[in-house]
């Protein structure tokens, strides 16, 4: 891990902190604004996964795959932009239904880490672990709005600690040579 | 390439062209330098700190992914260990494409040509850090010296080309990432770097992708690289390395004076021709570090001990001599031919349009 990368984790992590207090102490106002801000998220890094694509990754083994993430992400990013405007029920499912995908990309990544012998994996796996969780949590708890809020706050700020754990873990040096 | 080969080979290579114990020696030293001088170590020693060849795995770890830090980074691996074969191949794409393919290292190319003749009467120093640039033209074949996915990154296609029953076969290589495991040459699971989506990553620079198999003599392998359009590349490392070292004689000797040009596609395989056998099974034995074979062989060649490598030999020479002496020491020559190295190389990269390796300013009449 470089020390850019430190520093986007602890960021990351500082960020997931202070939003899951904002849901947990305001989520009218803070779910509608987050939910919007991980829509234009999508939609920013789909159209870069495009353009990469474009320009250089259709020249690549494998660029196929790129380009269809890319896709895939702008797509999620266009429909999910008009949620803020939906019953706050529906933006919850939405975001419980974001943190579930994410978690399952990161148990799928660990199961390749393993499969690979790297020796840091179980920090990745808690944080996947956690996600699914939190997601599942969130959608049986959908009737009763404030409970689902305040279980994706807990998970969301549980997130956040653990990126910011990894940011200062002892990592396996890089390798070129 | 590994020690073994730039050190103890470069000092056969040498002792076979008909340089004494003395000068192979520092030949070798300069050669085999060309993998430690990192930025740290020039601090270290109070030298310039532009001349570094190479950077530490704590250095890139601090580098950033902008593009002044990509410059940096591709200025000193292209001119040093992944040279480009050709700067001005047609390759179809758009530019920004164009730029990272011609960046990739081949063996014969014209810069091979100018980094042997940019170091001809420029001392020892000069002539070793030019074949180490030579001889890994050859083992970094298909990488190129810049970070780039779409260029470095390499699949599960990958397969080790082994004699059985007097037949090749192919065996899957299987990567791992456990530092702590290391290579298993037995049953061919390699260590490589953790593949990062990211096309700027420092992990997808140079062969790291491919592990070390590319800096192992005795490898043959099968590989489907991300620039080959699909078409599975054949590298014969035996074979390869064995031109490396004819044409490291055929170079030496035009140092020497014995041969008046330097041309490429040429190797010296008569000198080398008593000694063919012995060297092809150092070449071929499925061993980590060839160095005890390389070693054995030079010190029969010449009848002397070679000492081990020792990366402050030359420069504590440098670190106590004045102000004004310290450009003739032996480590004074190294860092100025390594200056001269990087701004030609950087000067023929940036004067074909492309950006990737930086600006460059004229330094001892190159680029």
């Amino acid at each position: 891990m470089t020390v850019i990368d430190r520093i986007k984790r602890v960021i990351g992590g500082l960020v997931m902190i202070v939003f899951s207090l904002s849901y947990a102490l305001y989520p009218k106002e803070s779910l509608p604004a987050v939910s919007f801000l991980l829509s234009l998220g999508l939609l920013f890094t789909g159209i870069r996964m495009i353009f990469f694509y474009l320009t250089l990754a259709r020249h690549m083994t494998g660029g196929l795959n790129i380009l269809f993430r890319g896709m895939l992400l702008l797509d999620l990013g266009l429909f999910s932009v008009k949620l803020p405007e939906l019953p706050l029920m529906y933006v919850m499912f939405y975001l419980a239904g974001i943190n579930a995908f994410s978690g399952i990309a990161t148990v799928l990544q660990v199961r390749d880490a393993v499969r690979l012998g790297s020796p840091s994996w179980r920090l990745k796996l808690l944080f996947g672990i956690l996600n699914i969780v939190t997601a599942l949590l969130c959608i049986l708890f959908l009737n009763s709005v404030s409970l689902a809020v305040l279980t994706y706050s807990i998970g969301v700020f549980n997130s956040g600690v653990i990126l910011i754990i990894q940011a200062f873990r002892k990592t396996a040096s890089i390798y070129i040579q | 390439m590994n020690k073994d080969f730039h050190y103890y080979g470069t000092y056969c290579a040498a002792i076979i062209a008909g340089y004494g114990h003395d000068a192979a020696l520092e030949t070798a030293y300069s050669a085999q330098f060309t993998d430690t001088c990192s930025l740290t170590y020039l601090k270290k020693t109070g030298a310039p700190l532009n001349a570094a060849t190479t950077q530490l795995q704590s250095e890139l770890i601090n580098e950033r992914t902008d593009i002044v830090s990509r410059q940096r980074i591709t200025r000193i691996w292209s001119a040093f260990h992944f040279l480009p074969a050709d700067l001005y191949s047609p390759v179809k794409g758009g530019k920004l494409y164009r730029n990272k393919a011609h960046l990739i290292c081949g063996s014969d190319g014209a810069l091979v040509k100018e980094t042997v003749e940019l170091a001809k009467g420029c001392g020892h120093q000069a002539e070793g850090l030019a074949l180490h640039v030579l001889a890994d033209t050859w083992a970094h074949r298909g990488f190129a010296g810049t970070p780039s996915l779409v260029i470095n990154n390499t699949n599960d296609n990958f397969f080790a080309i082994i004699e059985e029953d007097g037949r090749p076969v192919r065996k899957r290589i299987v990567f791992h990432e456990n530092i702590r495991a290391g290579d298993d040459l037995d049953n061919m699971k390699y260590i490589r770097s953790v593949y990062h989506a990211s096309e700027k990553s420092v992990m997808n620079l140079g062969h790291g992708r491919a592990g070390h198999l590319p800096d192992y003599s005795f490898a043959r392998y099968v590989y489907m690289p991300a620039w080959g359009g699909y078409k599975e590349i054949f590298k014969d490392n035996p074979n390869e390395y064995y031109n490396a070292f004819t044409q490291m004689i055929y170079a030496l000797r035009y140092f020497k004076g014995d041969i008046n040009s330097f041309e490429t596609g040429v190797y010296d395989t008569e000198l080398v021709k008593p000694y063919e056998n012995e060297i092809t099974d150092i070449l071929t034995k499925r061993q980590l570090d060839a160095s005890e074979d390389w070693k054995r062989l030079g010190e029969r060649l010449s009848g002397e001990a070679i000492p081990s490598f020792d990366i402050d030999a030359y420069t504590r020479e440098y670190a106590i001599a004045s102000e004004n002496a310290k450009a003739k020491t032996a480590a004074g020559k190294f860092f100025q031919a390594a200056i001269k190295q990087k701004s030609m190389v950087t000067e023929r990269i940036f004067t074909s349009g492309n950006l990737l390796a930086g600006f460059s300013k004229r330094v001892g009449g190159e680029g």
